[in-house]
């Protein structure tokens, strides 16, 4: 996710997203600072709003991560990637099934080759071995790495 | 600690949460039981003190808290941890709202047994049926704070079902179509979707007993022109008013009510026509003094066998009974009580008695309080998230994926549209016309189907498995076993013809206590052990829980088994006293709660050496090698399993999911 949205900073989509405005020092009960301050917020994107009268359309009023969303849609990019794993083929110990992950690890659920051989078996693919097989079908996986690198040294962002 | 649980908006430590508030009020329950197991362990007045009123108020909180308080929560508690684990998401949909859902339970319990002590407690059954839990029975306070207590753990069903819906069709992981949908997240979307469609109703429906008793309104009163039987069909389910003609049709639900026919017949005997007066000043006590109450129910029982109810175009009601010439003698009887006339049915050696009676009077006939089994959907609203986790139980320790997954689902959503449409099985006898029992008895029984598809699935799951009698495991086939008979004992209930017979005795305690007890309960303990390593992240002692099993095994068996027999003797249900005859019975049932309270005991101690004695849990404690998989790749391989939670570490991580989970 923080890839992407580096990389979304660079792409021209500053014309589409307003500047949040400067945070201003609010007044705001002890009770509620503790829960605030206990998260992150999402990311501040907001749209310049529909003109006075009119309808907002969804890319004039959409904020947050539905902005985020939508502007990676303008963009040609699928910002949350919600497409299941494509099984075009087996996968091999020389040609495992890449796995896209911004962590070191990730859930996978195998159904064999084609999809739906057989009843799901979920695995974790990781960094640290190579190639994952399926104890069902033999499909192999690996991990495709896209995320920091200092999340393989352990360091990175906590959570 | 504050900002961790109370303002807690994870749904791990909201569905702890809830599991503790489980244990809390399932031991309140068992207390109420067990007192209720003293007081008819003999006959006579034993631990009570002969105040009768107390023990309707133990069976009502039993009750209540049981179903209301216990089981739905604690299947909350497991929704809450495991569905969104299941299905790869990251939390619920609404995490503040399922903070909310949790938070209004304990005053929702405080405000319950408050009403116990406020004057003489609520001592309506949980069943709450008008008139009983009307002003003029129970004044005071006590039902309108049982009927908060409701609204607000409505409110917390209501909730959760909303958040868990909302979760699971938005938030599966990539991939993960409803039909790969782990078993146990469909239960519970089934689940949540009649929560919504059949809380509401509930809540609609005491809602109109607060205003009956606090602000003058009659929906229930027949003073007023309202009706009792509203309340049953209401309660029982969205029923009466969606009936079809319900009020241009008298005879639809006019009754044959034993103790009201008495007032029937003296407001018209002798003068049916001209019958003009209203109620007032009539009460049922001065009728039933009319005639003798020994006379009235053998009238009903002569009506319901050879007589019928009847309207007429003009919306005249009468009663007729038609009998051969040689019965003339019981007509006549019946006349010189009654008034009315005898007419010799030509063509035919019989003889007609008719007595008429005025339009909706008839509709008086129902004052009858006769209570009965359970609301309908909520039967299943309890049971179907035990269906979901006895399938993950039974499919790990067999070593198999379950048998006929699609049949499985498709099983119990059947079951969850069956369980709107025969509200009414519950109320054989409030007078309800022969075409209307049969279709009730009809509808009830074809429920059996599909859950004869789930039992048979469970079976075959099993068979030819390499099956591991572990903990879960024998308490998922101690499920399979008693919760058939239950069924079983079902099917028997589900005719009218015989549940005219076995309606308010002891055969039906036994028969839902099949279901419930040792259904939601035993799937509960076997959804405890299945999945206790995961979410405490210790290990439990095996030897200790299977002798936990056993015990409450025993126990629940010596205790409800021969309640069928009770019941099928004639013993009446929620009476605190009994002949002598029942006697030998009662004495074992109470043996039996007393074994299950051992086990209980046993129970909380499993729990206990679970958190301070046991080892950690691996991450898939049950996991073992599968047939093609060396064990060194096995070792060094994380865990694969069919579920996603075995995936994760245990305890599971308080933020499980990083990156979402993917499947082909």
């Amino acid at each position: 996710m923080a890839t992407v949205l580096r990389s979304l900073r660079s792409l021209p989509l500053a014309r589409f997203v307003r500047q949040a405005p400067k945070a201003q020092v609010q007044v705001r009960a002890f009770s509620l600072s503790a829960i605030r301050s206990a998260g992150h917020g999402p990311p501040q994107l907001l749209g310049p709003g529909a003109k006075p009268g009119t309808v907002p359309t969804d890319e004039e009023q959409a904020t947050g991560l539905e902005r985020f969303e939508l502007l990676g849609k303008l963009e040609g990019v699928d910002v949350f990637d919600m497409n299941p794993i494509e099984m075009t083929r087996m996968g091999t110990v020389d040609e495992p099934i890449p796995i896209y992950s911004l962590f070191p690890e990730r859930h996978v659920g195998c159904t064999g080759f084609p999809a739906d051989s057989h009843d799901t078996i979920w695995m974790t693919v990781d960094n640290k071995l190579k190639n994952h097989r399926c104890p069902e079908c033999g499909c192999v996986y690996t991990l495709n790495f896209q995320g920091d690198p200092a999340l393989l040294e352990g360091g990175g962002h906590h959570h | 600690m504050i900002t961790r649980w109370l303002f807690s908006t994870n749904a791990k430590d909201i569905g702890t949460l809830y599991l503790i508030y489980g244990i809390f009020t399932g031991l309140l329950g068992t207390a109420f039981s067990i007192l209720i197991r003293l007081e008819l362990s003999a006959p006579g007045s034993q631990f009570l003190a002969g105040d009768h009123q107390l023990f309707n108020v133990i069976i009502t909180a039993h009750g209540l808290i049981m179903i209301l308080f216990m089981v739905m929560p604690t299947m909350a508690g497991f929704a809450n941890y495991m569905v969104p684990v299941l299905i790869g998401a990251p939390d619920m949909a609404f995490p503040r709202l399922n903070n909310v859902s949790f938070w209004v339970l304990p005053p929702a319990i405080i405000l319950l047994l408050a009403s116990a002590f406020v004057e003489q407690g609520a001592g309506t059954g949980w069943t709450l049926y008008v008139p009983l839990a009307g002003v003029q029975s129970h004044s005071g306070g006590s039902v309108d704070l049982a009927i908060f207590s409701l609204h607000l753990s409505g409110i917390s069903s209501m909730l959760g079902a909303i958040n868990i819906i909302s979760t699971i069709i938005n938030m599966r992981a990539p991939g993960m179509t409803l039909h790969k949908m782990p078993l146990f997240a469909w239960a519970m979307l089934l689940q949540s979707v009649m929560i919504i469609l059949a809380i509401p109703v509930l809540a609609g429906a005491i809602t109109m007993i607060l205003t009956d008793r606090n602000f003058n309104t009659s929906f229930y009163d027949p003073a007023g022109g309202g009706d009792p039987v509203l309340y049953q069909h209401l309660f029982w389910f969205f029923g009466y008013l969606f009936w079809p003609d319900w009020d241009v049709n008298p005879n639809m639900n006019c009754a044959v009510c034993w103790n009201c026919l008495s007032l029937l017949t003296t407001l018209c005997a002798g003068n049916q026509r001209r019958y003009k007066s209203s109620l007032v000043g009539t009460s049922e006590t001065k009728c039933a003094a009319t005639f003798p109450k020994g006379f009235s129910e053998w009238l009903a029982g002569v009506i319901d066998g050879d007589g019928s109810l009847l309207v007429s175009k003009q919306g005249y009601t009468s009663l007729e009974i038609t009998m051969g010439v040689e019965d003339l003698p019981l007509l006549q009887y019946i006349q010189s009580i009654l008034g009315g006339s005898i007419k010799l049915r030509s063509g035919v050696k019989a003889y007609r008695y008719r007595l008429h009676n005025m339009k909706g009077r008839v509709l008086q006939l129902h004052r009858s309080t006769l209570l009965y089994k359970r609301k309908h959907p909520e039967v299943y609203i309890m049971i179907i998230p035990g269906f979901g986790m006895i399938s993950h139980v039974i499919s790990t320790f067999s070593g198999k994926p379950v048998f006929g997954y699609l049949g499985m689902v498709y099983a119990m959503a059947s079951i969850g549209i069956l369980g709107f449409i025969v509200w009414s099985h519950h109320m054989y006898t409030v007078g309800l016309d022969v075409d209307t029992r049969a279709y009730f008895t009809a509808a009830s029984m074809i429920i059996a189907v599909p859950t004869g598809i789930k039992v048979f699935s469970w079976l075959a799951t099993c068979y030819g498995g390499s099956v591991r009698f572990t903990a879960p495991m024998l308490f998922a086939l101690g499920f399979l076993a008693l919760f058939t008979i239950g069924g079983l004992t079902g099917v028997v209930l589900a005719n009218a013809s015989l549940d005219v017979a076995m309606h308010d005795t002891y055969y039906v305690v036994a028969h839902f206590h099949y279901v419930l007890s040792m259904g939601a309960v035993f799937s509960i303990f076997a959804g405890f052990y299945y999945w206790g390593p995961k979410i405490l992240g210790k290990m439990y002692n095996e030897t200790l829980a299977q002798i936990h099993f056993w015990t409450l095994f025993v126990g629940v068996n010596t205790t409800f088994m021969p309640q069928h027999f009770l019941g099928l003797a004639g013993m009446p249900r929620r009476i605190p006293d009994y002949p002598d005859a029942f006697e030998g019975w009662n004495y074992v049932s109470s043996i039996g709660s007393i074994i299950s309270v051992v086990a209980t005991a046993i129970f909380l101690y499993v729990v206990y050496d679970m958190l301070v004695n046991q080892p950690a849990a691996a991450a898939n404690p049950w996991g073992v090698p599968a047939f093609f998989t060396s064990t060194p790749v096995y070792l060094k391989e994380s865990p694969s399993s069919p579920t996603l939670e075995w995936t994760l570490p245990s305890p599971t991580p308080y933020h499980a999911y990083h990156m979402m989970p993917v499947q082909s």
